[in-house]
């Protein structure tokens, strides 16, 4: 008998030989139940990972061999990254990830964590040896460097794309006594620039990218954060901005937002006359660095000649800017059954104040397996009819009346 | 859950329960840890009855989260084991075990010794006939792992029947015109 034959047999046998146990229905009932009331709890922990959060993938990736290429999987088909990345993710056990209009179970997903970072171009992501890869829009995942060497147990990558341009900066482990700060064109598909960051022992887990604009990298490192100017060269490329106590946490459109203690930039600095902006560390900027987004609906102006941006969303808790410079909020379900529900705020800097008498055109949701949520712009309440069986559809508010269903 | 979904949900899981047990039992070969994984698989399509009541397929659905469940139980104790490498060669003490490795029993131990994905590739393709593409999306992964894993595991098995006798002479590759 041919072996497949066996296996079919014997595996037939050994699951047949003995009745299943008796169905526990009431028992599934009751743990499922369980189930939703955590989910309606705890959703809103639904994380919305876009532009320096992180999120999803995880399936097996061959990444073995020592020159960047595009791995052997097979492309994610259906991904549609024209209207931004949308990526975010629900916290449960059995959540879901979502990414250009698609959505996965997060198990499928593992390797999609907080280090990964979303940009026009695609999501930037560590696989399981470190190496950052690239999940483009039509599905592939091409590598953006070769593999780096054997990774310390400790080492966390880490990668910011620049608003304006396309370039991600991320780190990569350097062998002994170096982390590498490579600088990488999306467009062109190259690293343009690699920096070898001398660390010792424990201090290379320091050396973090913590943002990127107009092509300058904001690297922290054991002893302070310095700017990493690729185009200049010698002690000017590598100048301080602040000691250890001085964080960067976001920075677009020539503002630095920061946290902690004040910067201290060097004199030959490129950064001397950008904006600095104090903030909370787990803040972000707009692209344009005129508005400052942290866990409110209520976008701060970091000038004067701006105004506040309230974003009236009914219930979102959680925001991110995605990749098209959109607000991606995250609420709770309404009605107390499946969690989270994602809205979409179009270009809210740009669009809410100049369109706001256009009401249809400033927001659009997208809804993530959940309904009958009130949302309301300028006064008007609308609501988000029921959720189908495809999360990624997206849905136009309707009116109703408070509390229907 | 409404009345209607509730009476569905009862029908589904009634003629679904048992086939599924016997899949997470080929799984893990564990009585008690396969219906753990079916009830959790159970209860969180109960909890999104909504959703997977409408995709084309709610018990391959259903299907798929008790897999995951017994892969998730079993991920921190075989990742390592996975990922260390190829399959060692057997050694003189697993060679002693192989002489006695001659009928359907032994062969069932050869599969529960497998690593997990491994083994649930085999399991998927043999027991439950579904297609590498199928089963690339019972695992979350791609086809070429698929075919990668299966060729790992039949590899470990005809090692195993040179070192014993598992089966008579025959087809060990695997069977990939499944698509």
């Amino acid at each position: 008998m041919e072996l497949n034959d066996e296996l079919t047999r014997t595996i037939a046998e050994r699951v047949t030989e003995r009745p299943a146990p008796v169905p526990d229905l009431a028992g599934v009932r009751s743990r499922g139940r369980g189930l939703r009331r955590r989910r309606a709890g705890a959703v809103v922990a639904a994380v919305a990972v876009v532009s320096g959060g992180g999120l999803l993938i995880g399936q097996t990736i061959d990444t073995t061999t020592s020159q960047p290429e595009r791995t052997e999987r097979d492309p994610i088909s259906g991904l549609d990254y024209s209207e931004g990345l949308r990526a975010f993710a629900s916290p449960d056990e059995d959540g879901e990830v979502s990414l250009g209009g698609r959505t996965f179970p997060r198990e499928d997903m593992q390797e999609l964590d907080t280090q990964a970072t979303a940009t026009p171009q695609g999501l930037l992501f560590y696989d399981r040896e470190q190496q950052v890869q690239l999940l483009a829009e039509n599905g592939t995942v091409t590598a953006l460097a070769p593999a780096p060497g054997p990774a310390p147990a400790s080492f966390r990558g880490s990668s910011k794309a620049d608003a304006e341009l396309p370039l991600v900066a991320f780190t990569q482990p350097g062998g002994e006594g170096f982390v590498n700060v490579l600088l990488h064109d999306l467009d062109a598909g190259r690293t343009v620039s690699t920096r070898q960051v001398p660390c010792e022992g424990r201090d290379c887990e320091a050396v973090v990218v913590d943002a990127v604009d107009r092509g300058l990298v904001f690297v922290r490192t054991g002893d302070g954060t310095y700017v990493w100017d690729p185009e200049r060269t010698g002690d000017a490329s590598w100048t301080l901005l602040g000691d250890d106590r001085f964080r960067v946490a976001d920075a677009h459109g020539g503002a630095i937002l920061w946290a902690d203690a004040a910067p201290d930039p060097a004199a030959n600095s490129p950064v001397t006359d950008w904006r600095f902006i104090e903030g909370a560390i787990d803040a972000q900027l707009s692209f344009d660095g005129r508005h400052v987004l942290s866990w409110s609906p209520k976008l701060e102006p970091t000038t004067r000649a701006d105004d506040p941006i309230r974003l009236d969303v009914d219930g979102a808790i959680w925001f991110t800017f995605d990749t098209d410079g959109s607000v991606l909020a995250a609420a709770q379900g309404g009605d107390g059954g499946d969690i989270g529900v994602f809205l979409r705020l179009r270009d809210p800097v740009r669009t809410l104040f100049e369109d706001r008498d256009h009401a249809d055109h400033q927001w659009r949701p997208d809804v993530h397996r959940r309904r009958h949520v009130t949302c309301r712009w300028n006064g008007r309440e609308r609501g988000v009819r029921a959720a189908g069986a495809v999360p990624e559809s997206r849905w136009s508010c309707r009116r109703r009346s408070r509390g229907a269903r | 859950v409404r009345d209607v979904e509730e009476t569905e949900f009862a029908d589904f899981f009634a003629a679904t329960w048992a086939r599924l047990f016997r899949t997470a039992l080929a799984l893990t070969g564990d009585r008690g840890l396969a219906e753990d994984a079916v009830q959790s698989a159970f209860a969180k399509a109960y909890a999104s009855w909504q959703r997977v009541r409408r995709t084309e397929h709610p018990e391959a659905y259903v299907r798929r989260m008790a897999v995951n469940e017994v892969l998730a139980v079993r991920r921190r104790a075989w990742w390592k084991a996975e990922r260390s490498g190829p399959t060692p060669e057997p050694t003189e003490q697993r060679r002693a075990e192989d002489d006695a490795f001659a009928d359907r029993t032994d062969l069932w131990e050869a599969l529960m010794s497998l690593p997990p994905r491994q083994r649930a590739v085999l399991v998927l393709r043999y027991y439950e006939d579904l297609s590498e593409q199928e089963i690339a999306d019972v695992l979350g992964c791609s086809r070429g792992t698929v075919k990668s894993q299966a060729s790992d595991a039949l590899s470990t098995l005809r090692r195993r029947k040179a070192a014993g006798a598992v089966t008579n002479e025959g087809d060990l590759s695997w069977n990939s015109t499944t698509s």
